[in-house]
């Protein structure tokens, strides 16, 4: 477990999280908490998962543990990226995982509503088109200009774990695209020392008209973002609808704004789609826990 | 523990300068004089407890920044700096308002995360006051209005649609595309609702919810309200049984759409009469209420959950209004009285006068030009419809007085579609031609030039010209003469894709120069204007850009131009839409007017209960004359958010001082706020005269002219109401003035070196107001402002008891002046430039009398 405790914040939890454990294993009973948290990890064997889970109030501090799981049916449709729900369950030795269910991500906000609702006339309307890949599928090469206007191929980083998000910097509502591309600036503290060398940010923008490499320059300073680890991608709106299109990514014109939905995905070193997360409700250190996760790999 | 909210309550030693609590709708410049702030976010609420614990006791708010923070601050251990306070989100700005130096705030959720927020002393001046991230800026907590209306779905469904090549270079192929591509949608959407209810089916309930709001939107758009209102109350069903989150929006939903069915039902956008005037007089009972009670019951339902949302309390105002049950019935917690729409001032009582005059057009959104195109010396009016299937109205004034249609006659009853329309003589035959623009809000359309042929017909020349293409998203066009060689050049700000700047080449045709000129910029513009600002005799323009800050191109005399918007103090809202260049103060130098539009029903009403903002407001930049400007805003009073689409300014009681009407809203059948008269009282402010003047349209505003129609020598403001779907199509409104005692003079001025149209002409008029003095009133010839047309001929109201000493006319092409004294007022005069004289007006007979029957 220990490789995903690197952030010193995170050691600190876990600190305190073993002592609150320790309490629990007094108790004859094992304990039982209703608990929350991100996939990062699916076990081959199917018999266990690391979950980077909420706190649970009075008992446990948010962290990444592994859980075992008595039943891999139990893990069905699971993958790495997803919110789930369950119950743990704490003893002397073991920590299991129970009642496993995928939370879907549902805003009932305005903006990934209209969008949701607008992807679904658009699937009902399409000719047939491409569709948005599967965890594991390799994800094809793609080339799109950068903030430092270089051209920019997604083939140059096998090797490397990428972890990529989706952005317009008119976003009128900072808990979308302004979230996303702040949790990068943390990731980028985070793995300062990786960046580069096995991590890479790429943030891109589904908004190529007006979203220049001047505009992305501008946008990316505020998060002194280093260039050459963290690019913030752009092209012509064929090959950005590309790239969007793998991911998921749809976004709607609306009166001078996007109605959009919002996606993070994490390509492993051998360049395949490791998650797709959908949604803004996941931290900061869930994210740094994923990418460490697939870093691990 | 102690709460932090109790800790917070104890510091009552408030000693800083921050007064944003009890302030005015946004103080522009609050800057947090000797405080300075530092900010820690971090991830979860239970983090940021125990954060604050350990701040608490004493560790040090930088170090623990540097390592915790997931803000962007992080690196300069959390400082945010000195603070214009009215520019951050208002739950920090709550948090921090009562802070003394090393108090920390509670803990409060923020985009990012969760914030503690430290106040200290500045010793250094550290951080840059104009710096607010976007993460705690105030806009970002804008609540924009709840969509009902379809027109999202429309549009993505026009975009789906296959279409043949060159289908946007023809107007009927474009509104054959329209209707294809929105039935066939209508019928995916209806097959998959059909098959997802005969049999189980693997469609998400969140999903099956929002396809039945889809069905709602797309009923909506027609106008088929029943329709729409039940399959909202399917998708509500649906949320009630599975999905609770999405419940309280269905119910605001199914309010606005049994609102708009009771408003289309009784009459209220076709023949509206007094009614949906804010302050309106009409005690007319409605016909049929059942719908508006059933929209009073889900408003009430959902303020039942959420009391404070202040969009739904305004709705339920205006359900009531519609009622004719307002303030009575109200309950008292969600009434708005009123008192919050108080005139201070009284123009008098305008009354909607379009059936009586014969100006019946029922429209959706659209541009509106008023002025003289046969020459017969009677203003005449053109109109737009945004709906693609809908042609350009012409009503021309019979020997009657009353107008008639014509378009068909004249040759334009097959230019459809276009939100904005204006005029110009752009081949100086001294007929004025017709420029229709098309594709803002939706996809590239062409555009239309028509020429005038002086029989009473036009002809589409825009292939000819070399107008046709490339296709465009605009709205936003200005004639002027911008290489001073005596024919106008047209100006288009696009959406979205570069600007164009179409020079004329004296032979009918025209050269794109925009690269070349240095006006090229991409932006999403939705205003253009063209002004010589700094007096040196070149028109300069400015560009009004949704979604970021505005341009101002300083004309260079070489043939490009310099953006200096910067530098001048211009940027506008960040959020523009309509915009002009005039002298608001009479002092001879061009001022700058910039609207703000943000969609956003909440910030409106703010405005009402003078709560503080979230968005920025509309802006007006007084010219220093020196070529930079002064943000004025607040001193006049003019720091507002109304949501302003088409607007224009005119002289409402003829005092020499320039009035604004703003014509408000969005699509959505939500956005029913009042359209907005601004008095200007002496150059000084601004006076909000809309109730008293019974000009506070709820519905859609769109074009504004303002024109002495019925020559009584006062100017009515002809407003093409509508909005941007087929189910909310509403009347034309022609607001007759109801007089004043001042005194007025109309120049219609004819160029010989200078354009024939006489744009960009300057206009002084000295005169003496009985005992209390002279003055100069200053006016440039042009149509107005950005979203609607006024004659070119100037309206010039004068004041009372008014002696005309001398009127003095600048020609920009010639740098020639004319100047008259001891002018007749109350007058119409028409000015021909190096004509050492002038002459009256007189109403010809009219030519073409066979085109009256």
């Amino acid at each position: 477990m220990t490789p995903f405790w690197v952030n010193p914040v995170r050691q600190l939890l876990v600190v305190t999280a073993i002592a609150a454990a320790g309490v629990v294993a007094l108790a004859q009973e094992p304990a039982r908490h209703a608990m929350r948290g991100m996939v990062l990890e699916v076990a081959s064997s199917r018999r266990s998962l690391v979950v980077s889970h909420e706190s649970v109030p009075g008992a446990m501090a948010a962290m990444t543990m592994r859980f075992e799981v008595a039943d891999p049916r139990e893990l069905d449709g699971v993958e790495p990226g997803e919110t789930i729900a369950f119950t743990g369950v704490v003893d002397r030795r073991t920590l299991r995982a129970e009642r496993i269910r995928v939370v879907p991500y549902r805003s009932a906000e305005q903006d990934p509503l209209t969008a949701r609702r607008l992807t679904l006339l658009k699937q009902m309307t399409a000719r047939p088109q491409s569709t948005a890949l599967s965890v594991g599928d390799v994800v094809p090469d793609f080339t799109l200009t950068d903030q430092r206007h270089t051209s920019f191929s997604l083939s140059q980083l096998r090797g490397k774990v990428v972890a990529l998000n989706f952005i317009y910097t008119s976003c009128a509502l900072p808990q979308f695209c302004y979230r996303a591309t702040n949790h990068f600036g943390t990731l980028q503290r985070r793995l300062k020392d990786r960046l580069g060398r096995e991590v890479v940010l790429l943030t891109v923008t589904f908004d190529p008209v007006r979203d220049t490499p001047e505009r992305l320059a501008a946008y990316a300073a505020e998060w002194h973002a280093d260039a050459r680890y963290w690019r913030f991608l752009t092209g012509d709106a064929a090959a950005v609808q590309r790239v969007c299109d793998m991911f998921g990514v749809d976004f709607f014109p609306d009166e001078g704004l996007m109605s959009h939905s919002v996606h993070t995905a994490v390509i492993d070193r051998q360049g395949r789609l490791a998650a797709n997360v959908e949604g803004n409700e996941f931290t900061a250190a869930q994210l740094g826990d994923l990418v460490e996760a697939v870093a691990a790999r | 523990m102690v709460s932090a909210l109790s800790r917070v309550a104890a510091f009552v030693a408030a000693s800083t300068v921050l007064t944003f609590a009890s302030s005015p709708a946004q103080s522009p410049s609050t800057v947090t004089g000797s405080l300075s702030y530092r900010i820690i976010v971090v991830d979860s609420n239970d983090e940021a407890q125990q954060l604050r614990e350990r701040l608490l006791k004493g560790e040090d708010f930088a170090t623990l920044a540097r390592s915790l923070s997931i803000d962007s601050s992080a690196a300069r251990g959390g400082l945010l700096g000195p603070l214009v306070t009215s520019g951050l989100r208002p739950e920090i700005q709550n948090a921090i308002a009562d802070l003394t130096p090393g108090q920390i705030s509670p803990v409060m959720r923020v985009p990012t995360g969760f914030a503690v927020v430290k106040a200290f002393r500045d010793v250094g001046g550290e951080g840059d006051p104009s710096f607010v991230s976007a993460g705690l800026a105030a806009t970002g907590s804008v609540r924009y209005v709840f969509d009902v209306s379809g027109y999202s779905e429309a549009i993505l469904a026009l975009k789906q649609f296959p279409k043949p090549a060159g289908w946007d270079e023809r107007p009927l192929t474009i509104c054959e595309m329209r209707t294809q591509s929105f039935l066939t949608a209508k019928a995916s959407l209806e097959r998959f609702l059909a098959s997802s209810e005969s049999g189980p089916s693997s469609v998400r309930t969140f999903d099956l919810a929002q396809a039945y709001f889809l069905l709602g939107q797309l009923n909506a758009y027609e106008g088929t309200m029943q329709a729409a209102i039940d399959a909202f109350q399917k998708a509500h069903d649906v949320a009630v049984a599975d999905e609770p989150s999405i419940r309280l929006g269905l119910e605001e939903a199914l309010g606005i759409a049994y609102l708009h069915k009771a408003e289309l039902d009784n009459g209220l956008t076709h023949t509206p009469g007094e009614r949906c005037l804010l302050g309106g007089r009409s005690h007319r009972p409605l016909a049929k209420t059942q719908d508006v009670s059933k929209a009073i019951e889900h408003f009430m339902r959902y303020l039942g959950e959420k009391p404070d949302d202040l969009e739904v309390r305004w709705l339920l105002n205006v359900a009531h209004m519609v009622l004719g049950t307002y303030p009575r019935e109200v309950p008292y917690p969600q009434l708005i009285p009123p008192s919050a729409f108080d005139s201070t001032e009284d123009v008098g009582r305008f009354v909607d006068v379009a059936a009586e005059a014969g100006l019946v057009s029922v429209a959706s959104a659209g541009g509106v030009i008023v002025d003289d195109f046969d020459n017969d010396g009677r203003l005449d009016v053109v109109t737009s419809d945004f709906n693609s299937c809908q042609p350009m109205r012409f009503f021309r004034r019979g020997g009657n007085g009353r107008f008639i249609e014509g378009a068909a006659r004249a040759g334009l009853g097959d230019q459809t579609g276009g939100l904005n329309t204006l005029q110009a003589d752009y081949d100086n035959d001294g007929h004025l031609d017709i420029l229709l623009l098309r594709g803002a809000w939706e996809v590239p359309q062409r555009k239309s030039l028509l020429r005038n042929n002086g029989d009473g017909t036009f002809t589409d020349v825009t292939v000819a010209s070399r107008l046709a293409t490339p296709v465009t998203r605009t709205q936003a066009a200005v004639w002027s003469d911008v290489n001073r060689d005596g024919f106008l050049d047209l100006f288009v700000g696009n959406e979205d894709s570069p600007a164009q700047l179409f020079l004329n080449s004296r032979d009918g045709t025209f050269e794109e120069v925009g690269a070349r000129a240095g006006i090229n910029r991409t932006a999403f513009s939705k205003g253009v204007s063209a002004s010589d600002y700094d007096n040196d005799g070149w028109p300069d323009l400015y560009v009004s850009n949704l979604g970021g800050p505005g341009f101002l191109y300083h004309n260079d005399r070489n043939g490009t131009f310099t953006e200096v918007a910067a530098a001048a103090g211009v940027p506008g809202s960040g959020q523009g839409f309509a915009t002009w260049f005039f002298d608001y103060d009479n002092d001879g130098w061009q001022d700058l007017f910039a609207t703000s539009y943000y969609t956003s029903i909440d910030e409106t009403v703010r405005t009402y209960l003078r709560l503080p903002h979230n968005a920025t407001t509309m802006k007006l930049y007084r010219n220093r004359g020196n070529g930079t400007f002064e943000d004025v805003t607040a001193r006049v009073g003019l720091d507002k958010v109304v949501m302003p689409m088409g607007a224009n300014f005119g002289d409402i009681d003829n005092d020499g001082f320039l009035d604004i009407y703003l014509g408000t809203g969005n699509p959505s059948y939500a956005s029913l706020v009042p359209s907005v008269l601004l008095r200007n009282r002496n150059g000084a402010s601004f006076a909000d005269v809309t109730a008293a003047s019974g000009t506070g349209e709820l519905h859609k505003g769109h074009g504004v002219a303002f024109a002495d129609l019925d020559d009584d020598g006062d100017e009515e403001i002809v407003f093409q109401v509508g909005g941007a779907t087929p189910g909310d199509s509403h009347a034309l409104r022609l607001f007759d003035n109801p007089g004043n005692g001042n005194d007025w003079i109309t120049l219609k001025l004819t160029g010989v070196k200078t354009n024939r149209a006489a744009i960009g002409a300057r206009i002084a008029v000295t005169v003496e107001n009985g005992s209390r003095g002279r003055r100069v009133i200053h006016r440039t010839v042009t149509s107005g402002g950005s979203f609607g047309a006024s004659p070119l001929a100037q309206h010039i109201g004068l004041g009372s008891s008014a002696r005309i000493v001398e009127v003095v006319i600048s020609w920009p092409d010639s740098a020639s002046q004319q100047r008259f004294v001891n002018v007749a007022k109350n007058q119409r005069l028409e000015i021909s430039e190096f004509s050492t004289s002038y002459t009256r007006a007189s109403r010809r007979s009219r030519q073409r009398a066979n085109l009256e029957r």
